[in-house]
């Protein structure tokens, strides 16, 4: 059973990784790609749709991880409370500003929302990968199950929510967005977004390569996970998958079909966040330092009967988001237009 | 410690008096729109459409808020109360996963489709996104009172050998009786909320001469929706969450009616202050034997006092809850005259020119969120001095290791980000009611 909801917390974290990873993506580039207020209203027609669902997969997730993993969040939660608390504003004005902008048609009052939305989209990326590096690179857990960290750290080897580890690789994280969320642009719009979305495409490559091999450098020298790799060589499975991927997404920025690409980045970051899920299983909040005060699957699982109960509704519930999701994907399919409005 | 537990308790009573005014709002309007909607597609009348479309404006900048203010509500389950949510996870969690699969999915998916996909969708399949944002927002909010149920009234839990909550029985859990009553009771006061705001609206065109057609139309649907939900709010449901904390929590219930003795023919308080120091009421106006017979149903049953609890399993602040109390049923009688007073004119047809009445029902509006508010503030002190009734302490349900500084600059964020928030709501709002619905061009 826990397995079980392993596997389902990490499909669902998938999930909102890849979908509200393409929104934030088009927020990040929104100032690039669209110079006319009018188009600007066009990456947002694009994303419109779509990102208050893809965002449910996060409040989701948080719900699925309290029955199942009460423990894991609260320590987690408790622990971050500062950089948990500025990510939860940042999500706050992200969404406000995506709803609210097409209230008035002020100038003013567009251009206010559509920079809350783009430093939005790239606030709550940023920290959310921070956070999920720090749980993955453990935290300062004692043997009542908490900890707090500060909340940055300087120091090349000291442990903070940002630190020398985890500022890269949510650099890293922000980077993986920006790229998808080009190729759902080139593949959603038209006209001179998805131009310049396509013609994006090739620096943001090298920037995400860039960051990617300096994070990488980060966590070989200052973690646990080569250990892992030592312990599991099964790993560099999940390694050798991610840089095929990627590779393939590369090829297919290059094609003409701009969804085969969309869809490629999204198998890439699940394979990115599968493998980092898998180095620390099965642990699912390592401890730095006593290894014995981890939260693992089995010993943060709920008791009870609670989750044997819901398997019945998990299932059926994630059965009708996907449907959602595919009626949305229909009603919505072709490409946004500059000239659509709303 | 002790201060931070009372910041950690300002700011979930701050963010969540926040948060709801707008789904109780938005959960009541939902309801209005799919009525407004089913009336426009049948008659296909141009003036009904474009008010549905009115409406679903007005619901689209409330929805947005309530959607953004409820996410930090989710958080601080982890962050401010992790005790709490450690020792409960296990139960509380099925009903907030339930929610965010079967509430929250089906609304934020229809909800782009309601607010901008008329033209797209066609009359048929946007009715259809109204009814999908309706049942959505009303079973978030059946999970959530089922959820605070729970706090209440804890059922179909068993302790486990760690000493944490686990579920044993999902049924007993959905089906809490509290849960029920509590449901009805708040779905009715939203809706009353989302007929008063109506009503308002409709008022303030007629008062200033502007869209009297649409007008009339509102006015009629705010007041007929307003006077049905201000009965049902009082009576079945009010009265029966009166019994059923009767029942479950006689400590809360004495407290509420600022009882300290026990005994027969228990009398109400229709004014007066609690003076808990003294164990006694000041300047009391009361009828007698009516609360024994509200919370038991025969004038001469015994209603237990404050006295014949322990004073460490009283609510810790037995003043405000009587208070609150006070003003959410004060308020709830007044809502039943006033909205009787405007139906009976409306249908003899003297309404839409009777400027006094139009002036009450234009400035009535805040009071059934207050009345809600003072509502949740009665449900929530009575709960004291536990999270979970008799399992857990609010004392013991913080987050241990979050200090009172960290909170303290995380509710001012909170009440500096909600200020914001508010003077952007409001400038949308004005401008939106005062511009009304598109013209209809013949």
């Amino acid at each position: 059973m826990p397995i079980f909801w392993f596997c389902a917390v990490a499909c669902m974290a998938s999930a909102w990784a890849v979908l509200d990873g393409f929104d934030f993506g088009a927020g990040i580039l929104q100032r690039f790609v669209a110079k006319t207020p009018k188009e600007r209203a066009q990456v947002l027609s694009a994303i419109g749709p779509y990102w208050d669902g893809n965002e449910v997969w996060l409040i989701a997730l948080g719900g699925t991880l309290l029955m199942a993993f009460p423990q894991v969040l609260t320590a987690a939660f408790s622990g971050f409370y500062i950089p948990i608390m500025v990510f939860v504003w940042s999500l706050m004005l992200r969404g406000l500003s995506i709803e609210l902008r097409h209230h008035h048609e002020s100038p003013l009052w567009q251009d206010f929302w559509d920079t809350a939305f783009q430093l939005g989209s790239l606030m709550t990326p940023l920290l959310a990968v921070v956070a999920l590096s720090n749980v993955l690179r453990g935290v300062p857990l004692d043997d009542t199950g908490t900890f707090t960290v500060s909340l940055f750290e300087f120091g090349s080897d000291a442990v903070g929510a940002l630190d020398a580890v985890t500022i890269p690789t949510g650099l890293f994280g922000v980077a993986v967005c920006a790229l998808h969320g080009a190729r759902f642009l080139r593949w959603k719009t038209d006209g001179d977004v998805e131009r310049r979305s396509a013609s994006a495409l090739k620096s943001l490559t090298i920037l995400t390569v860039a960051l990617w091999a300096i994070s990488t450098i980060q966590w070989a020298r200052l973690t646990v996970i080569p250990e892992r790799f030592r312990e599991q060589p099964a790993l560099w499975v999940g390694v050798v998958l991610t840089v095929i991927l990627f590779v393939i997404g590369v090829v297919l920025d290059r094609r003409a079909s701009a969804r085969a690409a969309f869809v490629s980045s999204g198998v890439f970051i699940v394979s990115v966040l599968a493998t980092g899920l898998a180095c620390q299983f099965p642990r699912l909040l390592p401890a730095l330092g006593n290894d014995a005060n981890s939260l693992t699957i089995s010993s943060s699982f709920a008791p009870g009967d609670g989750p044997l109960w819901a398997v019945r509704w998990w299932l059926p519930g994630i059965a009708l988001a996907v449907g959602y999701f595919i009626y949305i994907l229909r009603t919505y399919r072709g490409k946004t237009s500059a000239t659509d409005g709303h | 410690m002790g201060d931070a537990v009372f910041w950690h308790r300002v700011q979930f009573a701050f963010t969540i008096a926040y948060h709801y005014l707008f789904p109780q709002l938005t959960m009541g309007l939902a309801f209005l729109i799919v009525l407004l909607k089913i009336r426009a597609y049948r008659s296909g009348n141009a003036v009904d459409q474009s008010l549905a479309r009115f409406w679903v404006k007005v619901f689209g900048i409330n929805f947005a808020i309530g959607v953004v203010t409820g996410i930090p509500m989710e958080f601080q389950f982890g962050t401010n109360w992790a005790r709490f949510s450690h020792f409960a996870g296990g139960v509380i969690g099925t009903t907030l996963g339930m929610e965010g699969l079967f509430a929250f999915f089906l609304e934020s998916s229809f909800l782009a489709m309601l607010v901008w996909g008329e033209a797209k969708l066609g009359p048929k399949k946007h009715l259809m996104a109204s009814v999908a944002l309706w049942v959505g927002s009303w079973l978030s909010g059946f999970f959530i009172v089922t959820t605070n149920a729970f706090m209440q009234h804890p059922v179909g839990y068993e302790i486990a050998a760690n000493g944490r909550l686990a579920l044993n029985d999902i049924g007993a859990f959905l089906l809490n009786p509290w849960a029920w009553v509590q449901y009805l009771h708040t779905m009715m006061a939203s809706v009353l909320t989302a007929s008063f705001v109506v009503s308002a609206v409709a008022a303030f065109w007629l008062l200033r001469g502007t869209h009297v057609e649409e007008a009339k139309r509102t006015l009629r649907v705010g007041v007929r929706a307003g006077l049905a939900a201000a009965v049902l709010v009082a009576f079945p449901s009010g009265d029966l969450h009166a019994k059923t904390v009767a029942r479950f929590q006689p400590i809360a219930l004495a407290a509420m009616e600022g009882r300290f003795e026990s005994g027969p023919q228990a009398e109400i308080h229709l004014i007066g202050q609690p003076n808990v120091a003294a164990h006694r009421m000041d300047n009391g106006i009361s009828v007698p034997a009516v609360l024994s017979f509200l919370a038991y149903g025969h004038f001469g049953s015994n209603v237990q006092g404050l006295l014949e609890f322990p004073e460490s399993e009283w609510p810790t602040n037995i003043e405000l809850l009587y208070f609150s109390f006070h003003v959410m049923v004060g308020l709830g009688t007044l809502f039943i005259a006033l909205m009787a007073l405007a139906a009976l004119l409306d249908w003899r047809n003297r309404l839409a020119t009777l400027r006094p009445l139009l002036w009450m029902l234009m400035l009535a509006f805040p009071f059934p969120y207050i009345a809600t508010t003072a509502g949740w503030m009665t449900a929530e002190l009575g709960r004291q001095p536990y999270v979970v009734y008799g399992l857990m302490r609010t004392a013991d349900a913080t987050s241990a290791q979050v200090h009172a500084g960290s909170t303290v600059f995380t509710a001012l964020g909170f009440a500096g980000l909600y200020t914001v928030f508010s003077g952007l709501f409001a400038f949308l709002m004005f401008r939106t009611i005062a511009r009304g619905p598109d013209a209809v061009h013949a």
